[in-house]
């Protein structure tokens, strides 16, 4: 039995069936990218492991046993959305902590999560003070601050610039290393799914079981733009079927 | 660099006053301008002969008036109005907040209460003076009724929108971190609300004087309301705008009152009045 373990028997938005007999497996301390076109599912499967989707016939099972207890639980499931969904009112150290309850240990941890984000010292700041890759990491930190063992991302770095995508990118790399985070990450970006993930997933627009899972295979740290990753990415964009001619230019 | 070009410099960098600014001495301000031309004219005015001073009296004898009342139970008039105002707003707004988070956060409750409450909102308030007369006569409970009917419609209006308003996806965060119900009304709901709940407040407190003036203008004893009317009988028109001053001033000054809390609750926002107040980013 793999550590997380995720079924999705069907899931509909009224008529349409969005997922149905989807299985998918991560390993402890894997890093998995979900790639496939807009409205296969993507983020409809990581609401449902949140536990957010109550509505779809599914069983998530963290290290054998039911994960559907939710994304807050100490050692549970973490989340982070794709904008960062920052409370305007709370400052970026109650933010981080938004997760803490009462008797629960309070602002614990804060400093030395946003010191691993890079944003020492920003604790007192309201989020109206920071710009988009700092609240990101902001919520990075918040989806980090209940200790989860699974990461779920939804998109993270896609609403940010391309120079501080790549720092956020490096930064959860670093991050889930040292904390041997399992990570299920929502990407459009195939450089980012291929720079980040030890397997890419695609979902395939038609629901049913996963289509294909690749491995990425390539030594970390990894450099961008590396030949053997321009590889994968022209193999992705081929299975995708996105873009066939990119995909011969990037193979060539 | 010589001189020249260092005055040179400094005419570019430093701020130059423009239009009235540079007609005003020092640093007077400039809500200022407009009540002291008005006040300028109509002492002048009726100095000239052109307004009559049996009607519209000049302000140097509605100072004089001010300064008599003052010295013969003005205070209990003030007292009596404010404690009115004070009254019936806490009533009403309370009764309006709490009616309104039910009603925002319980479908059925929406349901059942709404669309009457929606509907009695549609009577001009004025309406429920001769009821009110009749049930709770001509003491104190009429008027602090009919106050907090003033006061209850704003604030409930702010309520249901504030609450209704709340972004989705903050909501989505909190239940993803499973806050009980409780405690997503108060760590979530009732903060992003509270812009609406405050705007709300703001007109409910500001119609709760326009309702004391009514109320008191009907029957009362004491009061603002009751000097306006004692100056109407007594063809006395300086106590009449003696009166309308000292309501712009209580209104103004609980406004304001208002507007600070406003400031203090609101500082987090990030929004186009936030930034013409000068709000550090």
């Amino acid at each position: 039995m793999s550590f997380l373990e995720i079924h999705v028997d069907e899931k509909r938005f009224g008529e349409r069936v969005v997922l149905r007999d989807l299985h998918l497996a991560l390993e402890r301390g894997e890093i998995a990218s979900l790639v496939g076109a807009s409205g296969c599912g993507k983020s409809t499967l990581l609401s449902i492991v949140a536990g957010l989707d109550r509505q779809a016939r599914a069983r998530v099972r963290l290290d054998g046993a039911a994960a559907d207890a939710g994304g807050s639980v100490e050692g549970g499931i973490g989340f982070v959305f794709q904008e960062p969904r920052l409370f305007p009112w709370l400052d970026v150290a109650s933010n981080v902590a938004f997760g803490s309850t009462a008797g629960a240990g309070g602002l614990r941890d804060v400093d030395a999560l946003l010191d691993e984000v890079g944003l020492a010292g920003y604790g007192a700041h309201l989020p109206r003070q920071l710009s988009g890759g700092q609240a990101q990491r902001v919520a990075i930190a918040r989806g980090l601050y209940t200790r989860p063992r699974v990461l779920l991302m939804d998109e993270p770095f896609s609403a940010v610039d391309a120079i501080t995508r790549m720092k956020l990118q490096d930064m959860l790399a670093r991050v889930a290393r040292e904390r041997g985070l399992t990570v299920l990450l929502v990407t459009h970006d195939i450089d980012e799914a291929v720079h980040l993930s030890d397997h890419v997933i695609l979902l395939d627009r038609q629901p049913g079981p996963l289509r294909s899972r690749l491995p990425v295979g390539l030594a970390r740290p990894r450099a961008r733009g590396d030949a053997a990753a321009s590889r994968l990415k022209a193999e992705i964009l081929a299975l995708l079927d996105l873009d066939a001619d990119a995909a011969r230019a990037a193979a060539a | 660099m010589t001189a020249r070009a260092l005055a040179r410099l400094a005419a570019l960098t430093l701020p130059r006053p423009r239009g009235l600014r540079r007609l005003l001495p020092g640093r007077f301000p400039l809500a200022l301008v407009l009540p002291a031309l008005l006040l300028v004219g109509a002492e002048l005015s009726v100095r000239a002969g052109w307004l009559p001073a049996n009607l519209m009296p000049p302000p140097s004898e509605v100072a004089r008036t001010l300064a008599w009342l003052a010295e013969n139970g003005l205070g209990v008039h003030l007292v009596a109005s404010t404690l009115r105002v004070a009254l019936g707003f806490v009533c009403g707004a309370g009764a309006a907040v709490l009616l309104g988070a039910l009603v925002a956060l319980d479908r059925r409750v929406q349901a059942l209460l709404d669309p009457t409450l929606q509907a009695l909102r549609a009577i001009p308030s004025l309406a429920w003076v001769p009821l009110l007369l009749l049930w709770f006569g001509i003491d104190e409970l009429p008027k602090l009724v009919l106050i907090a009917i003033g006061a209850f419609f704003p604030v409930y209006t702010g309520v249901v929108s504030g609450f209704g308003g709340v972004d989705r996806k903050l909501v989505e965060v909190a239940r993803l971190y499973r806050l009980a119900p409780l405690a997503l009304v108060r760590r979530v709901l009732l903060p992003a609300a509270l812009p609406a709940i405050l705007t709300g407040l703001r007109t409910g407190l500001s119609l709760a004087w326009m309702f004391m003036v009514a109320a008191e203008l009907i029957a009362a004893t004491r009061g603002l309301g009751y000097l306006l009317s004692d100056g109407r009988e007594t063809s006395r028109a300086d106590i009449v705008l003696a009166a309308i001053v000292l309501l712009a001033l209580l209104g103004k000054l609980s406004d304001m009152g208002m507007v600070a809390l406003e400031r203090r609750l609101l500082a987090w926002r990030d929004d186009f009045a936030a930034s013409r107040a000068g709000v550090e980013r």
